[in-house]
């Protein structure tokens, strides 16, 4: 039968693209379109993707790579949302189901008291019961326990649920978490913005034009926020360039984001079942968002997805963020990543330093709290 | 140079051929004769022994029998060429008479695959002189290749360009003509002439404005264009991508019987580009002080995209092929008591210890009996240096070995174990080694070698063999005609300094002897050990030691990525950063109902490594033959 070779069994893998052109475009300094993140996405030749983001990267960051001390609070894992790619959630009396009281978020926060915390990072489930004020509560018990700790609270999702818990607009809400003490929005929540991934995945998820609403008022309102790509499950080289594209375009217009995390979706104990994407995808991820998002500032790896040695690659791949020293984390560890669950920060700057990168410890918006300089 | 010596050369007699022979057309003269054909006919002349090296096209190149091919050099396109035009009177399904141009042949037949097997079309092929208004006169369609390609009118028929169309179905670059070495010259002769083609590009490369001023005038087509054509579209190096698309076309070429079966590439072996690894070298270190400095300072400080750039370009010059190669093999620790006591070792015990052991001949057999079971090939047997074990004891078990199972390859034992049974017995080095190799023993592993410094040695491994004893060995193991792999273990107490040491004396001792198969860099792995407060080594510092040593070796072949120390993530990055091989799949020493299944699922992870990167995964014996 004659044949077009792309659909027979001949060619049923992805194929090599050599990408010279777009690595001109790139050091030339112009904007990559749809096709061109397409190419990038299939291309295997995964030195010209870590050449192009790095000149990128080195352009907006030079030679710093980012880390947070910070510390993660997850109130409750009970979710109304049952996403098929999600380990962490549970329904309201499944096994494993927890909320914590508002007791238990304060002893939580106390006891990370007196360490130099620059952020807590508080994300959970949607719960079904939860009034509006529980979510303002929860912020204000963190907020004095720990006054100078920036809060980064809620996703889009989250805020959009509690909004109409509280039968109130995004805008009130947001308003009424900074008056809790919010300092700025998580980037969860937007994993593939494509709209047929979305209703085989989860359906019941906020689409995306709203999760892009929440950050458009966010920014509106003067709050920064994040921005992510769930990438590693059912997703296209086409659905993950238009994420991107949609990303960019709010970002040209708002300014508000600040950093970007491409998270590679951990398969073990999700519905969604799978394979964890490999190496060689986590890092065109990222170095594919460095080059796309000439828009964003940051593009951050957490080290806790990745690994550590492919942490500390990932910094000639784009990445100029490692995130934290996370002190507890359980969303990801839910899903089987295998890495520790803290790094000292004698560690974390050993291997930013080993990758020949400046270490510099920030805060929530990238100020300078500590540079600890190319060498000890 | 007498003329004897000189060199028959031959070229297409279109200019993209001009920039290949630069070089040898204004510097060598007098060593070179040159000749300029139509490709078809150069083709003929080198597999008729009357070229001693030709830029063949890739027809001739993939079907002449004792025509070597010179790695990494080529005329190949990815993407729209120009000159490769198929004009068409109909739509390409609809075409019913082509009229080829019968001086390029495998012009011809990626014609043949985009009619017949992209398009669907069945046409009659004529053959006719390029001049497209006769071509047209008869038939609805018309290949052109070369220059008339280049300056065909175009306003006669509507046309495609093929490296265009190629590339649109395929993704991939397309290889029109390959360097091939007649049959029958001296390896030294070869290798001279590979050297010399290489340089000539490089000529061709650096004067390119020259060319284009030149062939602009003589061919009548504006600078601009020809300085596209030449300096963009036409590829004079073959990467991945091209030699991806050269399989790929090879194999539908079988399918549609334009070539044989058995259709392939035969590479020049042993072709070091010593001229290549010298030039990175000397580039990446100029600030450098000797050699010794100036790799150390490229392992403490190169950049590691450009380091992998550089290993990955000599990889494909060694190993032009996106094949990835792995052994099935097992490891099997014949005891673990041990007298040497190194810091580093988790795994041994002193005999009288309530968990040490020594297997039986019977224990041994079993397991690889259980290894050929499987599909494997390679023992890899090891043990402590016990200090009752004698080397009639260990030859007796190698022999056991392959007298149950003569096709096992026994890659086993290591330079301390043969420096120990020396000791004990009081022999010669070259006695022992000999005795082994009588006994059946295939291969030496490069175990022991750590660092090859005698600081480091004593510092890690006092009790253990020193540097110019395990180099001694691998000396003796060459002379009585036997292979083995070096190894470097490295991030613990050894300096950059040292770990270029060790990289050097590997390569000396390689120019000498050419012993070495392979090169196996891996990190220390401090748990368990006296030395666990040390950091592990990062993913970073492990790619940059692989793509410095891939540089710093160009004398040995192939260079083994650790995916059992770096894990299936920086393993697959190391395959573009010098590795070409993946090692063995370790068949587990204590699984034994479940050995079967764990090593299947060990080889499909591999094969999805390789694959995701590019690569085809094969299997290897442990000569890095083919299984």
């Amino acid at each position: 039968m004659p044949g077009n070779v792309e659909s027979g069994t001949t060619l049923d893998r992805p194929l090599t693209g050599d990408v010279a052109d777009l690595e001109e475009k790139v050091l030339a300094g112009e904007r990559l379109g749809l096709a061109d993140l397409v190419r990038l996405y299939r291309t295997p030749d995964i030195l010209a993707l870590g050449r192009m983001a790095n000149r990128v990267r080195e352009r907006k960051n030079g030679n710093r790579t980012y880390f947070i001390v910070n510390a993660h609070i997850n109130p409750t894992n009970i979710c109304v949302n049952e996403c098929r790619f999600c380990a962490f959630s549970r329904s309201a009396g499944a096994d494993g189901a927890y909320a914590m009281s508002l007791e238990e978020v304060r002893e939580r926060a106390r006891a990370l008291r007196g360490r130099p915390l620059s952020e807590v990072h508080v994300v959970g489930g949607l719960h079904p019961d939860w009034p509006y004020d529980r979510y303002l509560d929860v912020l204000r018990a963190i907020r004095e326990e720990l006054p100078e700790a920036h809060l980064q609270a809620y996703t889009a999702v989250e805020v959009a649920h509690i909004a109409e818990r509280g039968g109130v607009t995004v805008e009130r809400a947001l308003r009424d978490m900074v008056e809790a003490g919010l300092g700025s929005l998580p980037g969860g929540g937007a994993e593939v913005f494509d709209r047929e991934i979305r209703s085989a995945l989860c359906p019941r998820k906020l689409s995306p034009e709203a999760w892009l609403d929440v950050h458009r008022t966010a920014h509106r309102i003067g709050l920064r926020s994040n921005a992510t790509m769930l990438y590693g499950h059912v997703e296209t080289a086409e659905q993950r360039a238009d994420h991107l594209a949609r990303l960019r375009e709010v970002q040209d217009e708002t300014g508000g984001f600040l950093a970007f995390i491409p998270l590679a979706y951990h398969p073990e104990n999700t519905p969604l079942g799978g394979k964890r994407a490999s190496g060689y995808e986590d890092l065109r991820n990222l170095a594919v968002a460095r080059v796309a998002l000439d828009d964003f500032d940051h593009v951050k790896a957490f080290w806790i997805m990745l690994g550590l040695k492919m942490a500390q690659v990932s910094q000639a791949f784009g990445v100029d963020d490692l995130d934290g020293t996370v002190v507890e984390e359980r969303i990801t560890h839910s899903a089987g990543a295998e890495t520790p669950q803290a790094l000292t920060r004698e560690e974390l700057v050993g291997l930013i330093r080993e990758a020949g990168r400046e270490p510099v410890e920030r805060d929530t918006l990238y100020n300078v709290v500590r540079h600890e300089g190319a060498d000890p | 140079m007498s003329v004897y010596g000189r060199v028959r050369v031959g070229v297409m007699n279109y200019i993209l051929g001009r920039p290949l022979v630069r070089g040898l057309v204004t510097r060598r003269s007098d060593e070179v004769d040159i000749l300029e054909d139509v490709p078809a006919r150069v083709g003929e002349m080198l597999t008729v022994g009357r070229l001693d090296t030709a830029i063949a096209p890739i027809a001739v190149i993939l079907q002449a029998p004792g025509v070597d091919v010179v790695p990494g050099l080529g005329v190949s396109c990815d993407g729209p060429v120009q000159s490769i035009r198929l004009f068409h009177k109909a739509p390409l399904s609809e075409l019913r008479r082509v009229a080829l141009d019968g001086s390029s042949r495998s012009g011809a037949m990626l014609a043949r695959i985009v009619l017949e097997r992209f398009e669907g079309a069945r046409p009659e092929y004529v053959g006719r002189p390029p001049v497209l208004l006769d071509m047209l006169a008869d038939c609805d369609g018309a290949l052109l290749i070369g220059d008339p390609a280049l300056t065909a009118p175009t306003d006669l028929a509507p046309h495609v360009d093929l490296g265009e169309l190629w590339k649109r179905r395929t993704g991939l670059g397309f290889v029109f003509a390959m360097w091939g070495l007649r049959p029958g010259l001296s390896q030294q002769k070869r290798e001279r002439i590979a050297e010399l083609l290489e340089w000539s590009l490089s000529v061709g490369e650096e004067e390119l404005e020259e060319i284009v001023v030149e062939e602009s005038a003589r061919i009548g087509l504006p600078p601009d264009e020809v300085r596209a054509y030449l300096g963009e579209r036409i590829r004079y190096r073959l990467g991945p991508n091209a030699m991806n698309g050269l399989k790929l076309f090879t194999r539908l070429a079988v399918e549609q019987g334009l070539l044989p079966p058995d259709a392939g590439v035969r590479w020049l072996s042993s072709s070091p580009p010593r001229a290549l690894g010298r030039r990175v070298r000397e580039g990446a270190t100029a600030r450098g002080r000797g050699e010794e400095g100036s790799l150390a300072a490229l392992l403490e400080h190169g950049n590691l995209l450009d380091l992998g750039a550089a290993a990955d370009e000599l990889r494909f010059r060694l190993h032009p092929e996106p094949v990835v190669t792995y052994v099935v093999d097992r490891n099997i620790n014949y005891t673990n008591v041990c007298v040497s006591g190194c810091r580093f070792c988790a795994f041994y015990r002193r005999e009288g210890d309530p968990d040490a052991f020594v297997l039986t001949t019977d224990e041994v057999l079993r397991k690889v009996g259980e290894l050929v079971d499987a599909g494997g090939t390679q023992v890899l047997m090891q043990g402590g240096l016990h200090p009752k074990l004698g080397l009639d004891w260990i030859c007796a078990l190698v022999r056991d070995i392959k007298s149950a199972y003569p096709s096992v390859d026994v890659h086993s034992l290591s330079p301390p174990e043969v420096v120990h049974y020396a000791r004990t017995e009081g022999l010669p080095v070259r006695v022992v080694v000999e005795r082994l190799r009588e006994a059946g023993l295939s291969s030496l592993p490069g175990g022991g070698a750590e660092i090859l410094s005698d600081r480091v040695r004593g510092a890690v491994s006092p009790h253990k063999c020193t540097a110019d004893e395990w180099l001694g060995v691998m000396r003796e193991v060459a002379a009585v005609g036997m292979r083995g792999t070096a190894t470097m273990v490295f991030g613990h107490v050894e300096t950059m300094a040292e770990r270029a040491e060790h990289l050097l004396r590997i390569r000396d001792l390689q120019d000498e002897t050419g012993v070495f198969t392979a090169f196996i860099p891996w990190t220390f792995q401090p748990a368990n050990t006296d030395l666990a407060d040390l950091p592990p080594a990062g993913g970073h510092d492990y790619l940059r030691t692989l793509a410095v040593s891939r540089l710093a070796l160009p004398n040995v072949p192939n260079i083994q990525a650790s995916w059992v120390t770096q894990g299936a993530a920086i393993a697959q990055l190391a395959l573009r950063f010098g590795a070409n091989d993946l090692g063995g799949t370790m068949m587990e020493e204590n699984v034994v109902a479940a050995a079967g299944c764990r090593f299947r699922v060990s080889v499909e992870e591999l094969r999805a490594i390789a694959e995701e990167a590019g690569f085809e995964l094969r299997q290897r014996r442990t000569d890095y033959g083919g299984a």
